[in-house]
């Protein structure tokens, strides 16, 4: 007793208390600008500009209105030989189809193939297996700077500019890096016998992956599909890049936060847009944070 | 005698290779003139043939992707560098080293180029320096330090909370709540930190440092968690200070998730935007361009006659950074430190 007594005691340094306090002040800078932020999402542009420390009773809720009411983007339509023919109006209800789309289907597509990919690699001794092992590690170290332009070039050869079913074929890949590696040790460390009395039952290989093996992993595929879901949900620059003209909801952030006319061009309201976008988020996080947090780690640990 | 021993040895081992090859010839005629080879061999090549249709029509999708968007996407990049768009005919042409050339002239001439290698560099430099702050900060959260759940949670926002939003309420804060404090407090007058020329660099390094902070904190805290409880009981059980467990155990065990994110930051000094596109979209002050807001940008704006000098200066800038990258791999995991 009097040793683990004495042990709490000398655990209680004051390098420890400085170090406490610069981590609370650190997670306090990290806290106070969104309070900020969402203050000042509740308050009028006025009020804002003037107070924009005070909290300004009743709160201003008509800046979430306007931003669903407000928030649009405009793509300009030009024909083949680059004439201007039209503006198409998007608004909150279809930026939320293609962020379904972009955030959901091609998360889904690119883990989907990272998983099946590391399965087989895991599983099955083929030559090609030992490639792309090989291709995955090769993809994460070597590092390749600005094929942006080429990739452009290629979606645009193909016919994927533009098309969310060309970006669930570009995003469906397996090099995961870090996913790929997670599955692959997942799959490798599963046990033979399994598979092996399935097989002498009659079970095919594809009933032995999707019935036996996959169901098994379905906690850290639903885990790593989130935090991808999350990734694409926040990505504005690969929508803005690849097809501009179908904006998510981020690349409709994106527009209104850099917008100096209309709605967007007073700043409650800009803060109000980033919120309700931001909610979404929250959400999700709020009932997976356990099954998120811990999940973020890369290169390993020595053996 | 040391030389005839060696000799022997060589002998030795011919002989066996020699007799071993004789024995797989003689085994394999044997099993051409009779039918155990086809009740042996049957079984197992069937259900492999099985194996690798399986594998290879499973495979077929990932590897023609590969292909195309990999593969074919580096390649097109290497062929496009030698190449510049004809806007009468609408199709590309050889051009030689003339995208070359004119890099080599510009990066001569241009100040802007300097600009974008010398911030893109005090960025990684920035974080280099951060990283034993982040290793401390996170080794006392990882020993159960009092509310360690909640700055886990804490930690984790800036990973789900996307950068356009964080960017705007900090360029926000910045611009208007910051001069408005030390209006109030100090009756000091000041600008918005990120529109004044004066204060804009270190707001945006700031603000790229403070966010980096609790991501790379996130990264070692996961590694740190999985070290093995046993190691670290038997390190206290001889006596071990929480600064030697750091730098015996818990150091020398994460170093391989160390030099992952330090090689990994080589790569990105030529790709890292220090969120200038997320504040200012293609129109950031050209003092703070790095190379990856470059490359993103002139992306962005470009039209097909601008995509062979970008690849070309993608593919030079993959020159320098994939060597380095190799170079710091290697030297890393040769200097790296050993478990005691």
């Amino acid at each position: 007793m009097r040793n683990s007594v004495k042990t709490k005691k000398s655990n209680i340094s004051p390098f420890r208390i400085i170090i406490f306090v610069l981590l609370v002040v650190y997670t306090l800078t990290l806290f106070v600008p969104l309070i900020w932020g969402l203050n000042i999402s509740l308050k009028t542009n006025l009020d804002a500009v003037a107070y924009p420390f005070s909290v300004k009773l009743p709160f201003e809720w008509g800046n979430y209105a306007t931003v669903f009411n407000e928030f649009k983007v405009g793509i300009n339509i030009y024909g083949a030989g680059g004439e201007f023919i039209k503006t198409n109006m998007y608004y909150m209800e279809h930026m939320l189809w293609f962020t379904f789309l972009y955030a959901v289907c091609c998360s889904f597509v690119n883990i989907a193939v990272i998983c099946v990919t590391a399965y087989i690699t895991a599983r099955f001794n083929f030559k090609i297996c030992k490639v792309i092992d090989s291709i995955v590690i090769i993809a994460m170290i070597l590092p390749i700077v600005g094929s942006m332009a080429s990739e452009l070039r290629i979606m645009r050869a193909l016919g994927f500019y533009n098309s969310l079913l060309g970006m669930m074929i570009m995003k469906a890949n397996f090099l995961g890096g870090t996913n790929f590696l997670i599955f692959n040790a997942t799959f490798r460390g599963m046990p033979k016998d399994f598979t092996e009395a399935a097989q002498i039952d009659g079970a095919s290989n594809l009933t032995v992956m999707l019935k036996i093996i996959l169901p098994l992993a379905k906690n850290m595929f639903f885990t790593l599909w989130l935090l991808l879901f999350i990734q694409f949900w926040n990505d504005y620059q690969t929508p803005l890049l690849y097809f501009p003209n179908k904006p998510t909801l981020s690349y409709g952030l994106y527009r209104f936060t850099q917008a100096t006319t209309g709605a967007g061009k007073e700043f409650p309201i800009k803060m109000a847009a980033c919120f309700m976008l931001m909610l979404p988020i929250l959400v999700i996080f709020l009932f997976t944070s356990e099954k998120l947090i811990g999940n973020v780690s890369m290169g390993g640990l020595k053996e | 005698m040391r030389r005839k021993e060696k000799e022997w040895t060589l002998w030795d081992k011919l002989r066996q290779k020699i007799g071993r090859l004789w024995y797989e010839v003689k085994s394999r005629v044997y099993a051409l003139f009779t039918r155990n080879r086809k009740i042996k061999k049957t079984k197992p090549s069937h259900r492999r043939l099985k194996d690798g249709i399986f594998v290879y029509l499973v495979l077929l999708f990932p590897i023609l992707q590969f292909c195309v968007f990999y593969i074919g996407v580096n390649v097109n990049s290497i062929v496009m560098a030698f190449q510049e768009y004809d806007v009468e005919a609408q199709n590309y042409l050889f051009a030689g080293w003339t995208n070359f050339k004119l890099i080599y002239t510009e990066f001569l001439s241009k100040s802007l180029f300097k600009i974008c290698l010398k911030n893109s560099l005090l960025s990684f430099l920035w974080i280099q320096l951060l990283s034993p702050l982040v290793l401390f900060f996170t080794f006392f959260i990882y020993k159960k330090f009092v509310g360690y759940r909640f700055f886990k949670v804490v930690l984790f926002l800036p990973t789900i909370i996307s950068t356009l939003i964080t960017v705007t309420v900090y360029k926000y804060f910045c611009n208007m709540g910051i001069p408005w404090v030390l209006e109030q407090a100090f009756g000091v007058k000041i600008g918005g930190l990120l529109s004044s020329n004066r204060t804009r660099y270190g707001a945006v390094m700031f603000y790229y440092m403070w966010l980096s902070f609790g991501t790379l904190m996130l990264m070692y805290l996961g590694c740190m968690n999985g070290i093995s409880e046993s190691i670290v009981e038997s390190a206290k059980l001889e006596g071990a200070t929480s600064m030697q467990e750091f730098f015996h155990i818990t150091f020398p065990m994460i170093y391989p998730t160390f030099s992952t994110l330090f090689y990994t930051s080589i790569a990105g000094i030529f790709t890292n935007q220090i969120n200038l596109f997320s504040i200012w979209g293609p129109d950031a002050d050209s003092s703070l361009w790095t190379f990856g807001y470059y490359m993103y940008r002139e992306v962005s704006l470009a039209t097909e006659s601008g995509y062979p000098y970008l690849s070309t200066l993608g593919i030079l800038m993959t020159l320098v950074v994939a060597p380095l990258t190799f170079f710091f791999r290697w030297s890393l995991d040769k200097i790296g430190p050993s478990v005691e």
